[in-house]
Formats: structure tokens, sequence, C-alpha cells
């Protein structure tokens, strides 16, 4: 018998060197270094030094390939990275069939919604936490699964989920991801002698003095708190409105197909008025007497102002803008917004990530401006030089009784008090003011009658109270050294929401253009490629590559941006990436309320098997986590010279993500199937009649 | 259990295999098909030399010769099912696209890239498979071991291809089975074991 060509073991030896020294990082580059090591091989075995390479010592050639390989092995990692490798568990359990269930985890402290993957069932219920929850069909092997957690007997970390497809039941592990408290909104009494907040995770209405805080629970899922002359008003989102009180003014958020939302206001009956987007912030205008007015309304997309009449119900006055208001405080007579940029006549940016923050005062009820005060003024190409410490990311203001403003800016973690809006800022700093390391990011601010300044962090779960230059912290959630001790990914994802929204040095934050992990509804240029709207960054977890052309296999690598684009970050801190995955990573998208025909939506699910968009779009997370070539799927239409690669797009929660397509090109749905699909090879729907195209896109919106 | 009847399993469980195979790539596309084919064709030329070794093992010496014999006829075969797949994959997917935007993105995507290298590799292989320029070539086999990294690589390019599924997991991983079942009787040989083995060098 023979053994292994004498010739084989030089040339696998000299390739694993060869691949060494050269640094090879892709397997196509180990297949060179095979090549170009097999081409020395075979010009020696034909020169007078043939036997010599024949007879080469085995063993010093076993040498030199461990050595090597040992040094290729330290390169695995951007190896396995670059060729999408990193995905490998998510591929295996893609390759034995898909999850039943996404995402694979519940936060107890808000509803959700879930994809469940049963193809062929009818009926599926879950039981969990004491109580059972049916599945709706939507088609194409996927159900709807909406829950609330409000009343469960639930505990973080892992437990077991009972999921019953027809009769078969079968136990799947879920993560549930506790409730912690988190202030937020903070609203002065009209004596100031005190403020409300609400933590909307908790369930809790927060009274506040100058020195302790009075926890009540409360109504589900309150929004914000109020001051009616009875006392203290807890908006909610849904139908319980005031725990005390008769006169509210709430909002509440129902989505319909598209972008559509209603403002329902309360004054003994209910009233409801249709608004043309999302809407985001509202703040009632104070008169004095009893009953407020009017509204104010900011909302979020399309970027713009309302002022609304509470009686009669009307929209009074409108201003459109040119990115969200990230916070708002009404006086009588005046309305001062805090937004990301801001022009009189709104035009698109061509900034790449353009930020100009401003605060913007308008009169009522004309909303004209009466004045405007920048932040952090940018240059579209973002090359001007200097750091950003302070005054960057607001996401509160509030008025002082002497009619100061008191600005909280959660990107610098710092609190601004203005006397005009072009008066010099007094500056309260509340960056490391914890000796115990905890970190506060202000997202509300107020001062009371006692000249105390109360502020509110949602992120680390504190109230701050700042007097005579001392600060006294309460904890209302577990603090930081508690976390790592009993549940360090909630740390994780603690200080990666506070890396989410810290400025970096050029005083942009991921919050600025991903308000609440969301989206600002805004396009902007990434990278200076193109013009592309914001994706909304919760509910992430599972559809790497990240993207719109996938080129980034983890959410943490997206720190690059930061880093290189923006010039990294004033303070130090640990790995921000990695946190700031775990807060995406554990994300939800609130659920939609869409309420389409099911038969259709049913129609529509087959359409989409049948169009073959289940192919890539697979269900459960409605992605085969793959890139593909931007010129295979829309040939007729033009791209950007370095756009080659798209990334398939996740379509849970589509109908709320308008526009569509990597560019933003298609603004419905079924533009997406008709106009922008002439060539038919983004799915077989050209033969789909209209109705079909209905159905089609009935069951594209019904996507939770 | 005796070498025999462990042989006759292996082939049942192969023919099992195969007969899967073909149901699942019934209703593909021919794009998807033709991919398959090859990707089967592949395997199949790996699993000529263990299949060779147990025909061996088995007493059928004239088996194995001829098992030896047809290797290079289904591994040219498998470079032209890829050709073929290559074609079928620039006319569906990419039309009258201009080359460099095609070439820009089979190179940015992994999946499209490992495809591109087992095809680039299957190329080569079968150019050097012509008798004339196998003939003058000194390290032949140390070429040809190329196949196995051609194999791996359309065995990924399959696993990451849109909606893949089991079979693409099950051919990777019968890839790296053949690999390491090339390895192991070179040891045993190495080591000094009976195992019959007919010649692969050039």
């Amino acid at each position: 018998m023979k053994r292994t060509h004498p010739l084989e073991a030089p040339t696998l030896a000299l390739a694993l060197a060869l691949a060494a020294l050269g640094g090879a990082s892709d397997p196509a580059g180990l297949v060179l270094a095979y090549l170009a090591s097999w081409l020395v091989i075979e010009t020696f075995a034909r020169t007078r030094w043939a036997d010599a390479v024949r007879h080469a010592p085995r063993p010093w050639l076993g040498l030199v390939a461990l050595l090597a390989a040992l040094s290729l092995a330290r390169g695995l990692g951007p190896l396995a990275a670059e060729e999408g490798l990193v995905h490998w568990p998510r591929l295996i359990d893609r390759g034995l069939g898909p999850a039943r269930l996404d995402p694979p985890f519940l936060r107890a402290d808000a509803p959700q919604s879930f994809v469940v993957h049963a193809p062929g069932a009818e009926r599926v219920t879950v039981a969990l936490g004491g109580r059972r929850f049916s599945a709706t069909p939507i088609g194409a092997g996927a159900l709807r699964l909406d829950v609330d957690p409000a009343g469960l007997a639930l505990e973080g970390g892992r437990t077991a989920l009972a999921l019953t497809i027809d009769e078969r039941t079968e136990e799947i592990a879920l993560e549930v991801i506790a409730a912690r408290a988190r202030p937020t909104g903070l609203v002065l009494s009209p004596d100031r002698s005190r403020a409300c907040a609400v933590s909307p995770s908790t369930d809790e209405l927060l009274l506040i003095d100058g020195a302790r805080t009075e926890r009540r629970v409360t109504a589900d899922r309150p929004i914000a708190c109020g001051f009616a002359p009875e006392g203290p008003v807890v908006f909610t989102e849904g139908i319980a409105a005031a725990q005390h009180g008769t006169t509210t003014a709430l909002l509440r958020r129902t989505l319909g197909a598209g972008l559509m939302s209603e403002l329902v206001v309360r004054t003994g009956g209910e009233r409801r008025l249709p608004l043309p987007g999302l809407a985001d912030r509202v703040a009632l205008v104070p008169s004095g007497a009893a009953e407020p007015e009017r509204a104010i309304v900011a909302l979020r997309a399309p970027s713009r102002l309302l002022v609304v009449g509470l009686d009669p119900l009307r929209i009074e006055a409108e201003r459109p803008l040119q990115a969200p208001v990230s916070a708002l405080v009404v006086e009588t007579d005046r309305v001062v917004l805090a937004a990301p940029d801001f022009a009189e006549r709104p035009a698109p940016n061509l900034g790449n990530h353009f930020v100009d923050e401003q605060l913007v005062a308008l009169s009522l009820p004309a909303l004209e401006v009466l004045g405007v005060r920048r932040l952090a003024a940018r240059t579209a190409a973002q090359d001007h030089a200097g750091d950003v410490d302070a005054f960057a990311g607001v996401s509160g203001l509030s008025v002082d009784a002497a009619g100061r403003l008191v600005v909280a800016h959660g990107g610098t973690r710092d609190v601004a008090v203005l006397a005009r809006l072009d008066a010099v800022a007094e500056r309260i700093a509340l960056r490391g003011v914890d000796a115990g390391g905890d970190e506060h990011a202000p997202e509300s601010a107020v001062v009371l009658a006692d000249g105390t300044l109360v502020v509110a962090s949602p992120a680390s779960g504190a109230l701050l109270r700042v007097r005579g230059g001392r600060v006294a912290i309460e904890a209302l959630a577990p603090d930081r050294s508690a976390l790592l001790r009993d549940d360090p990914e909630a740390l994780r994802e603690r200080m990666g929401e506070l890396a989410f929204g810290e400025a970096t040095r050029s005083g942009i934050a991921c919050t600025s253009c991903h308000p609440d992990g969301g989206s600002d509804f805004v396009a902007h240029n990434i990278g200076g490629r193109m013009l592309a709207p914001t994706l909304d960054a919760r509910g992430l977890l599972g559809t790497a590559p990240y993207l719109r052309d996938g080129s980034y296999p983890r959410i943490r690598d997206l720190l690059e941006v930061a880093e290189d684009e923006y010039r990294g970050y004033r303070w130090p801190a640990g790995d921000r990436g990695a946190t700031i995955e775990g807060y995406l990573a554990r994300t939800v998208r609130p659920p939609i309320v869409a309420a389409p025909d099911p038969a259709l939506v049913r129609q529509g699910g087959e359409l989409f098997e049948r169009a073959g968009c289940a192919g890539c779009h697979a269900p459960p997370r409605f992605t085969d986590l793959g890139q593909h070539a931007a010129v295979a799927l829309f040939p007729r239409h033009a791209f950007p010279g370095r756009v080659r690669v798209l990334d398939t797009p996740s379509l849970r929660g589509l109908s709320e993500s308008p526009p569509y397509l990597y560019d933003g090109r298609a603004r419905t749905l079924r533009d997406v199937l008709t106009t922008e699909n002439t060539a038919d090879q983004h799915g077989a729907t050209a033969g789909l009649s209209e109705p079909e195209l209905d159905a089609l896109v009935a069951f594209l919106e019904a996507i939770p | 259990m005796s070498v025999r009847r462990t042989g006759w399993l292996l082939v049942a469980g192969a023919a099992l295999l195969a007969l899967a195979a073909a149901f699942a790539i019934a209703g593909a596309s021919e794009v998807r098909r033709s991919g398959w084919w090859a990707l089967g064709l592949m395997l199949l030329t790996l699993a000529a030399s263990p299949l060779r070794q147990l025909l061996a093992a088995l007493g059928r010496r004239a088996a194995a010769v001829h098992v030896h014999r047809a290797r290079r006829g289904i591994g040219l075969t498998a470079a032209a099912a890829g050709g073929y797949h290559l074609f079928e994959s620039l006319e569906h997917h990419f039309g009258a696209a201009a080359p460099d935007d095609v070439l820009a993105a089979v190179l940015g995507i992994p999946w499209l890239r490992h495809g591109a290298l087992a095809l680039s590799l299957l190329a080569l292989l079968a150019l050097t498979s012509l008798a004339p320029i196998a003939r003058r070539l000194s390290a032949w086999s140390a070429l040809h071991r190329l196949v196995y990294a051609a194999a791996i690589a359309a065995g990924l390019h399959a696993l990451f291809a849109p909606h893949a599924g089991l079979p693409a997991l099950v051919a990777l991983a019968l890839a790296l089975l053949l690999l390491a079942a090339r390895l192991v009787p070179t040891r045993r040989a190495e080591a000094g074991s009976a195992t019959p083995s007919l010649s692969d060098g050039t």
C-alpha cells in the first residue's frame, strides 16, 4: 500500500506557514496560500531538490504546521465574523427547524407580541404565569400571540412556558426579564411643593417632595401624571384614566393600518381625534382654570407640532418640524421644545447623521417662532473641531418658579438652568455624583418651591435631589452592586441603555436618531453612502447581520460608528458595544394594533408563501439572517455606487416602519409589491390581482 | 458486528440519504436543483475513497477498482454540474446586470463568496484532471486535496443560502465526515495497519 503522497505533507506545512505569515483572514486567503505552496512544491519537485522535498523530515514539517496552525487559530474570530460564521448556532437552529417562538424572552414590564411558528396549526395556546393566552393565526405558518404581563405572577430568570399546538403540548424555555422601577416624566404641582412622576414598568405613581417619595401602585401602564384641583392624576395607555379627579386628558396610541394614531381626551365623556402620525409627546396648556382648553401634541411621524383645542376637539394649528421633539414644556402663552434638529422651513438634511440640537420657543396658539437657542451646533460635514462636554441630548424641560427653563440633558448627564433662551446657562453636573459608581442619566428635572432640584433617571431607576450643591440619591430600583450580584444581564442592559443615550464628543448619541431605541422616521446619510430612513433598533435580537447592507455581524460592532465617525466618548467606560448590544437585545417594539379582516390576512399569508416571500423572510423572525445581491433583487433600479449588497430585514412590526426598502423609496407596502418590483425578482408578485395584493398587504401589516 | 454487515448498513444508509435528497430537491427551482446536484456529486467524489476501502475490506476488490476508476468521472461531472449551476444562477438572479456589479455582490455576500470559491476550485481541479495536464504534474495529489476545501465551501454556501434548512446542514456534516474519514485511515496506514488501499497517487 501507499501512504500519503510524499509531496502532500510539505505542501500542507508550507501552505499553513504562508497563510500564517500572510495573516490570511478568510477561506479564500487559506486556499490562495495552499495554491502558492503547491506551486512552490511542484516547482521544487522538478529540480534537483526533488528528493529533499519528498523526504523532508516529518517531525519538522509537523512542528511548522502546528505552529502555523496555532498562529492562524488566533485570527479565527475575525475570520468567522467575516464569513458570517458567528451565527452558526442560529444557522444550525434554522437547519434543524425554525424556532417556535420569537422573541425568546418576555418583559414583565410591558405588553409584548410574539410570533409563534407552527405551520398547519389551527389553535395555539400558551400557559404562562397562571393564565392562558390564545394565539391568532395570521398565515404562512405564523400566529400572533399578544401577552400583557400585567397581573401575571412572574419572576425574573428562566421559566418554562407550555405551548399547546392543537392537542399537543410542548415546553419552551423562556427568559423573563423582571420589571424594575423607572421614574419618568416629572411634573410640578401648581404650588410647586411637590412633583409627580410615573414608573410605567412597575405601574406606579410617584409623589415626590424635597425629602422623600411616596410610591403608589396605580392603574395599568401609567404614561404620565399631572395635578388636577382634586389631586394627582395619572394618565394611562388604554381605557383606564384618572385615579383621582374628574378631568383628564390622556393620550392613547392605537395604530391601525399604516401610521395613524388617536388622541383620546376624557373630559367627562370620551372623544377621539384621529392624528396623521405617531403621537410622541403631549402636554396640557395651563390656563389657571380647572379644565385646560388646549393640549400640545408632538407627532413623531411625520414630525410636527399640533395645537389641539379640547372643546370642541379640533386641531387649531400645526407646524411641520425637521425632527421629532425630544422634550416639551408648555406655558400659558408659549411652548418651548427641544429637538435634535430644527429649521423654520423644514427641508431634507443631507448631512451625515446630522444633529443640530436646539431649544425653540413658539407662540401659542399660532406657533410662531419666538426664539431659538442652538445647543450643540454642527456643520453638515461633522468636522467641527472641539468636543462636547455639556448640554447635549435634551430629554426633559420644565420651568421653575422664577420662569427659568430647567433643561435635563441625558446625553451629557447634566442639568442646565436658563434665565432666558439666550442667557448663559448655569450647569449642574450629575456625572460621577455617586461614590458607589452608579451612573445616572437625567430624563426630566424640576425645581421645587424650596429650591430642591429633583431629577429623574429612569435608566438607573433613581431620583436625585440636588440642594446647596449636595446630591442625595434615592434608588427606587436595585443599584449597580445589587444587580451585579443578582442579575448581571440586567446590569448589562442598564449600562447599555445609559451608553445608548450618552453623547459622543460630537454631541450625538444613539438616541439622537433612535429615541427610546426606536426610529425618528427621518432619513440620514449613513457613512456618506446614501440617504436612508432610520431603522427601528428595538426587537433586533436574532436578525443579524445588521444595517441595511448587513455589514455588521453583531450589534456591538456598531460602536465603531460612534468611535470613528463621532470621535468616541468623552468619558471612559467599560465595553459600551457589549452593553448596548445587551440593551437592544432585550428591547421590544410596542404591540401594533392592527385589526384587518382575519380571513383576508390568512389569504395574504398563503400568497406570502406562494410568491416566495417566505423563502427569505422566513417566520418566526421573518428574515433568513442573510444578505442578497442588490442587482439580483431590483435589477431595474439604479443603485448608488457602493450599494451592492442588501440585508434581509425582519418584517416584524412592518406596518410601523414606513417608508420601505433600503432607501425608503417605497412609501407604502403596496409600492414595494408593485411599482418597486417591476422585475418580479423581489417576490413573484407580478401575477397578483388587486384583491390578492390587498390580502398580501393586510398580511404584511398584521405581522406584529 | 462484522465488517460485511457494517458495510451493507452503510450502503443502505447512503441509499436512504440519496432518496431523501432526491425528495428534498424535487420541488426546488432549477438553480437550487443544479446546486444540489453539484454538491451531491462532490460528496460522492469524496465518498469514493472510503467506499473503495470498504469494498476492499469486504473482499470486493474488483468493485473497489471500479469505484476508484469512476471517481475522476464523477468529479468531472460535479464540476460540470457546478458550471451549470453557475450559469443558471447568473441567468436567474443577475440577468443583464453589469459584470462588476455581479462580482462586487458575489464578493460581498458570504454565501455567494463560498459558492464562488467552491466553483473556482472545482474548475481548477477539473482542468488539472485532464490526462495531459495531470501527467505533467508531480504534486497532483497535493493539488487535488483541495477537493475537500471545495466541498466544505460548497456546504457552507448551501447552509448560508436563504432558507436552506436541514439538507444543507447534512451536506456540510457529510463533507466534514468524509474529510475525517479520509484522515483516520491514513493515520492507521502510517501506523502499519493492513487496510488494503489502492494508490491514489499520480
